[in-house]
């Protein structure tokens, strides 16, 4: 038994030893006075018993104990029943705290053990948790959705794409994905089996915010459980393209036209015949694009340029071209496949291969075929490929400081819409232009840290800008307090508790047409996907501290009336020694 | 004592009849069980219930059922009572003595007997028939298979009376005018022989010309009452307490009613649909014609026309349009005529089976002649009639004379001698001499007929030639080969002999000429080469048959029926001859034209250009040009697209419907309308609440979530377009890329 004697007023130590002393120096001296050496001993063994236990009075003596164990039990969502049977028969007098109904988690530091079962704690309540000894005991899930993944933010025309998974789904039910006026879009058949990884889809068709939803049903068609999907679309900006022809050809023809009518901003220089040009504009006003120079490329997010018009441009303005890409973003396409010699050598990185196949599918349009030049595109480190036929790289891009250069070794694309393959011919366009083009800059890129925002808890996002010092302003007009990154400096992070539901905003100082939209959840709202991000949080945290379980002790007093009971022994031995 | 017996019977009679009137009532409540529950339309159950239970009394007839009735059962059922109930019906005093005693009897052991007699009836059965009806009934009506069978009446939102809605909400407090009645009469144009029809439901459908009325009643002080429609507002006239208006249907579309009471409090009833069916055009079947029918001169041209037109309202014309062509080249010649059905039509009638027998030897084709034709049909529709009318058919009638496609764009090279066109000649020559028989003497005729024989003869050795047949012996060898096979045919037993004989006459005949031939044949042959004779030279492309093995094969049957046309010549048979000739000329034709051989046209090969000279041309008149144009791409949706948005705003706040926001549901629903005139009931109720939530003060949730589906329903799939996409550009990702260059 290694207890140890400790005084619990340790600090009055010294004083009171020497006030003890004193007070047997003067008992001494008395006795020595009045008796001499009669009995000395004796009395002064009495005197000293009866101090020491008035100091031991004082001092309060504590002998350290083993203490006794403190288990609390913490139960969270989706807590097995059976776990919590066996705990509590193995601990009788543990304590339990029920972490749903909000119970007081401030003593928690008590414990010498606790026990989380189920999926765990919110993130922002985890800290209570540090450097204790917990034992972390996950339950299983209630069937339902566990992961989700969409883009919150779309463009019209954009086609929102769902995935998740879904764990223990119960044959015959389907999940649904209905749009804000609850019309069915997508839907899924759940199969029985451990989980199942789901993907729906749908195009966005009209701008605005809007809360969508996922619902499960079952085989009748009655609603089991249903969660919003909150999610925005905005229409994009019209582009503007500016196009150069050696000679009029059909393919620029039916682009134009394509373009134009899509509405967005064209301007076309076509050579007519020696020196001698035609200038359309459409969809925007006149402006001289007879020569390149970076005010002029300024305005346009892309060039459609034939390599022979290329090559008839000086070397300067293929200079200026470069620059406006390197630092403007411009974007380049460049269509043919002549040679490229007399080209600037910044202009010339992608290779070409021969490949004799003039027809060709491409890997996402099985359906339709496509005639192309007799190259295709060599693989290499920073090229990135917009079309593929199986290996074989059609249409890809580089990138050259803001901007993008690509090609394209697909031809006589217009045919397809002498065919009626319309859409071929649009979705074809539509991903090489949308690749090249310019990026429109944003000041501010806003992340949200958490999928979901509930009502009173706190809400972490982020926000990324080359602004200086960035002030953020809610809807109320209270500006939210940023932390810098240490070592990023663009990147700052903060927190905001949502007090109402529905959809909010933040904006910025600087950029008033930045806006952070967020939707503000009901806490029923995705219940296992916020149980299965507990539990991994949980998990990662209780893994990453390993803390004894700490053997505490507890001092246990001396209860002062068996020191008093001394004193009064030995005091009552003084005053009888002289009756002897 | 009897009295008691006649008691007993009385309440026997009464028992029975009871039985049988339950007996009834199950059955009824059985079927009216069946029907409610399958129908579920209790009225009408009800009354089948009652039919029923009429039809079961007129078979059960309980109130035939009388004493005597029931004594004979109670006879017959009890072997105590010898046969003596029948004494108890009468008086005691009418009775003699022995009868007496016996009623007295019979009444003692009736009372005892009577018990174990029952009543003849059927209550089980139907007790277990009304048990079986009610449970099939209730099977129906918890499995839900009635619920699609069409036995329920499937409830018309239409049906009932106009529901109007007051705009402004808080004027449900006050009476409002009621509807007494509404009618619709919708009369059809008069060719489509429809009766007049008068519903009580609103959506019309009707036939295009047809006259639509409105008679509205109403119960209450009225203002105006105005008929609004997509062409505008239409105010209904006051005759007495009756509103009325009638158009005319055009075009599909929609309309609604508004009306203002006497406190000037607007009221606007749900949107109803017009539906307007254009008259179709007839349909033309033809059947078992081929497009395309070709005849021989000899054959017999008939052409059998057998068609079967339709029509939803009633056929009034049907006739073929018959064009002949006659010539070819730009001596073409057409003649259209316009003929009858020889089957008589019926005007008005829906369906027509018509027939014609087309002779073409009665239009007055020849061979080479082409006839075109189709079949008109009009319908009975006022004032234009819808016409319609068949593919075209072509008829031609052979010409063996053609020379077929001549060879305009290349330069071919006729490599046939000109004698081979002697084939015609000789056809011709042949028609005159049958032409000339019984005009000239016997001796001319047979003379003729064995010249033009022999033409025909020296026109076989000839092609003999081409075909390799050096000399007349070996064309004899041939022959008897292909006579042979002639023999095979069975075509003339005579051909062995008139060979025979036909060599020795031909020499009598004709011998000058045909040893000139001859001689001249052994003395060229003999003159140019004498090596010649000796050799076959297969190699030598000038001498080796020029033909390929399956024309030669033809040549070869060309051959074979020039001998036939021969030997009738000879026999001075010249009409027999004929069909030979013609079909030799055809083989000829054929193998002509598969000979020909096409030489590759010159081209046009411009000068080399002199590249110094290139694009130096005037360009004086050319300039650079400039165009500015402004694209303004029309978005069917774009109200209904912001519309949406505002919804779903509107949705989340307090439904507070500004002004602004009224003109933005007007727009959307006047681009929802055009989407609808396509496909009216798809968007018909969406339609309807749209029209609410512009005229409606207070709107619920439920009914702006509506219209945001139906809106959200009716936009169509986007089409790709390339998007602008943002991008942010920090210090992190200059130095990313810097590092990566």
């Amino acid at each position: 038994m290694n207890t140890s004697l400790t005084f619990l007023n340790s600090s009055w130590f010294w004083p009171a030893l020497v006030g003890w002393l004193i007070l047997m120096l003067v008992f001494f001296w008395k006795e020595w006075k009045t008796s001499g050496r009669h009995r000395l001993v004796l009395k002064m063994l009495l005197a000293g018993i009866a101090l020491t236990s008035l100091l031991l009075v004082i001092l309060e003596p504590a002998l350290e104990k083993p203490a006794k164990d403190k288990v609390i039990i913490l139960i969270t969502e989706h807590f097995d029943q059976d776990q919590l049977d066996s705990l509590q028969k193995k601990h009788k007098e543990a304590m339990l705290i029920d972490y749903r109904q909000e119970q007081d988690l401030l003593n928690l530091k008590e414990a010498s053990q606790i026990f989380v079962l189920g999926s765990g704690l919110a993130d922002y309540d985890l800290h209570l948790l540090e450097n204790l000894h917990v034992d972390f005991l996950p339950g299983q899930f209630t069937p339902g959705i566990i992961k989700l993944n969409y883009n919150k933010q779309n463009q019209t025309g954009d086609i929102l794409n769902i995935r998740g998974e879904f764990v223990r789904p119960t044959s015959g039910r389907k999940l649904f994905l209905e749009d804000a006026a609850g019309n069915a879009l997508d839907s899924v058949k759940l199969s029985p089996g451990q989980s199942q990884q789901f993907s729906l889809s749908t195009p966005l068709k009209v701008q605005g915010d809007y809360i969508y939803k996922l619902s499960e049903k079952d085989s009748t068609g009655q609603l089991i459980k249903s969660d919003p999907l909150p999610l925005s679309a905005y229409t994009s900006k019209p582009l503007d393209i500016l196009i150069f022809a050696y000679q009029p050809t059909f393919e620029i023809k039916y682009l134009k036209n394509f373009l134009a009518e899509q509405e967005h901003a064209l301007a076309v220089k076509s050579r007519i015949t020696r020196n001698r040009f035609k200038y359309e504009y459409f969809n925007r006003p006149k402006k001289n694009i007879s020569r390149f120079n970076s005010a002029m490329l300024e305005d346009f997010d892309l060039l459609i340029i034939d390599k022979a018009s290329l090559k008839s441009i000086s070397a300067s303005q293929q200079i200026t071209l470069l620059r406006s890409i390197e630092n403007d973003g411009l974007g380049l396409l460049m269509l043919g496949n002549t040679e490229d010699s007399g080209l600037n050598p910044g202009l010339k990185d992608i290779l070409f291969e021969t490949d004799r196949t003039s027809e060709v599918t491409l890997n996402h349009l099985p359906e339709e075929s496509f005639s192309k030049e007799a190259f295709k595109l060599q693989p290499k480190f920073g090229l990135k490929e917009i079309h593929k036929s199986d290996s074989d790289i059609i249409s890809a891009y580089y990138r050259k400081g803001k901007g993008r250069i690509g090609t394209t070794v697909l031809t006589q694309t217009w045919q397809l819409k002498l065919e009626g393959k319309e859409e071929a011919y649009q979705q074809v366009w539509s991903e090489l232009l949308e690749q090249l083009s310019k990026r429109e800059s944003q000041t501010i890129i806003w992340t949200a840290m958490q999928q979901f925002a509930f009502i009173d808890e706190p809400f972490k996002f982020e926000l990324q800008t080359s602004i200086k010092d960035p002030k953020v302003w809610t809807e109320e007009k209270y500006q939210v307090p940023l932390r810098q990154d240490l070592y990023i400096p663009e990147r700052w992070k903060t927190r905001i508790y949502p007090k109402t539901l529905g959809w909010h905003e933040l904006k910025a100082e600087q950029d008033s047409l930045s806006v952070f939209k967020y939707y503000v959840h009901q806490n029923q709202d995705w219940k296992n996907i916020i149980a299965y991000q507990n539990r991994e949080n949980n998990k990662r945290f209780f893994s990453e501290q390993q803390v004894e379980k700490n053997q505490e002790t507890n001092l246990a007093a001396i209860h002062p009336i068996w020191f008093f009971i001394v004193f009064l022994l030995a005091i009552g031995g003084l005053w009888f020694e002289p009756k002897l | 004592m009897n009295s008691t017996g006649k008691t007993l019977l009385i309440q026997f009679k009464k028992q029975w009849q009871l039985l049988l009137w339950l007996e009834v009532v199950l059955f009824a409540i059985g079927f009216f069980l069946l029907i409610g529950f399958l129908s579920g339309n209790w009225l009408w159950s009800g009354l089948f219930g009652i039919i029923i239970s009429v039809a079961v009394l007129l078979v059960k007839k309980p109130w035939k059922i009388d004493l005597q009735k029931v004594s004979k059962h109670i006879d017959h059922n009890s072997n105590q009572l010898e046969f003596s109930t029948g004494l108890l019906l009468h008086q005691a005093e009418e009775l003699s003595g022995v009868a007496q005693l016996q009623q007295q009897k019979i009444s003692k052991i009736l009372s005892t007997e009577i018990k174990n007699i029952k009543p003849k009836h059927h209550l089980g059965a139907a007790l277990l028939t009304a048990i079986l009806l009610a449970g099939v009934g209730y099977l129906g009506f918890y499995t839900g298979v009635t619920n699609n069978s069409g036995l329920k009446p499937t409830k018309d939102p239409n049906s009932g009376s106009i529901n109007f809605i007051p705009t402004d909400s808080s004027a449900i407090e006050v009476d409002k005018p009621v509807l007494n009645s509404q009618e619709v009469t919708i009369t059809y144009p008069p060719y489509t022989n429809l009766p007049k029809k008068t519903a009580s439901r609103m959506n019309i459908k009707a036939v295009e010309g047809s006259t639509v009325s409105w008679n509205l009643n109403f119960n209450g002080p009225i203002d105006s009452v105005s008929l609004e429609s997509t062409g505008g507002v239409k105010p209904l006239q006051k005759k007495g307490s009756l509103y009325k208006g009638s158009t005319v249907l055009e075009n599909s579309g929609f309309y609604n009613f508004k009306f203002k009471d006497s406190t000037g409090r607007t009221y606007i009833s749900d949107l109803y649909a017009i539906e307007v069916l254009t008259d179709q055009s007839p349909v033309i079947r033809i059947q078992d014609l081929k497009q395309f029918t070709s005849f021989d001169f000899n054959e017999d041209k008939n052409l059998n026309l057998n068609s079967i037109i339709t029509d939803d309202f009633g056929i009034n014309k049907a006739y073929i349009i018959a064009t002949v062509s006659k010539g070819s080249g730009e001596s073409v010649k057409f003649r259209e005529e316009q003929l009858q059905f020889d089957t008589r039509i019926v005007k008005g009638k829906k369906e027509l089976r018509l027939k014609k027998l087309i002779h073409l030897d009665s239009m007055n084709m020849g061979p080479g002649d082409e006839l075109y034709f189709y079949v008109e049909a009009k319908d009975n529709r006022f004032p234009k009639a819808n016409r319609s009318r068949s593919q075209t058919y072509f008829a031609v009638i052979k010409d063996t004379t053609d020379y077929g496609m001549g060879v305009e764009t290349g330069m071919g090279v006729d490599l046939m001698p000109d004698y081979f066109r002697s084939q015609r000649q000789l056809i011709i020559d042949t028609k005159k001499l049958i032409s000339q028989r019984g005009k000239i003497p016997t001796q001319k005729f047979n003379s003729t007929s064995n010249e033009l024989g022999f033409d025909q003869k020296s026109l076989r050795l000839k092609y003999g030639q081409f075909m390799g047949d050096e000399a007349e012996g070996s064309i004899s060898q041939t022959e008897s080969s292909t006579m042979g096979e002639d023999h095979d045919h069975g075509e003339d037993p005579l051909e062995g002999y008139t060979h025979d004989h036909d060599s020795e006459n031909e020499h009598n005949l004709v011998e000058e000429t045909h040893d000139h031939d001859h001689d001249h044949d052994d003395e060229t042959a003999g003159g140019e080469n004498s090596i010649e004779n000796y050799m076959h030279n297969h190699g030598d492309p000038e001498s080796a048959t020029l033909f390929t093995d399956n024309l030669k094969a033809k040549l070869r049957r060309a051959l074979n029926i020039m001998w036939d046309a021969e030997l009738h010549l000879r026999l001075n048979e010249p009409e027999q001859s004929l069909p030979y000739q013609y079909e030799a000329l055809e083989l000829i034709q054929d193998i002509k034209n598969s000979a020909r051989i096409y030489v590759h046209r010159i081209g046009f090969d411009p000068p080399p250009i002199k590249e110094e000279a290139r694009l130096s041309g005037d360009l004086e008149n050319v300039n650079t040009m400039r165009k500015q144009e402004t694209i303004e791409t029309t978005d069917n949706f774009t109200y209904i697209k912001t519309s949406i948005k505002r919804l779903e705003i509107l949705k989340r706040s307090d439904l507070k419907i500004s002004e602004a926001d009224r003109s933005l549901f007007q727009k959307a629903r006047e681009e929802l309308s055009q989407q609808a005139i396509e496909n009216p009931g798809r968007y018909l109720t969406t339609l309807q609440e749209l029209k609410k939530l512009t005229e409606l003060q207070n709107i619920k949730v439920e009914l702006v979530r509506e219209v945001q589906k139906g809106l959200l329903k009716s936009i169509p799939q986007q089409t790709p377009e390339p998007q602008k996409t943002s991008q942010f550009y920090g210090e992190l990702d200059v130095t990313i890329m810097k590092a990566l260059e």
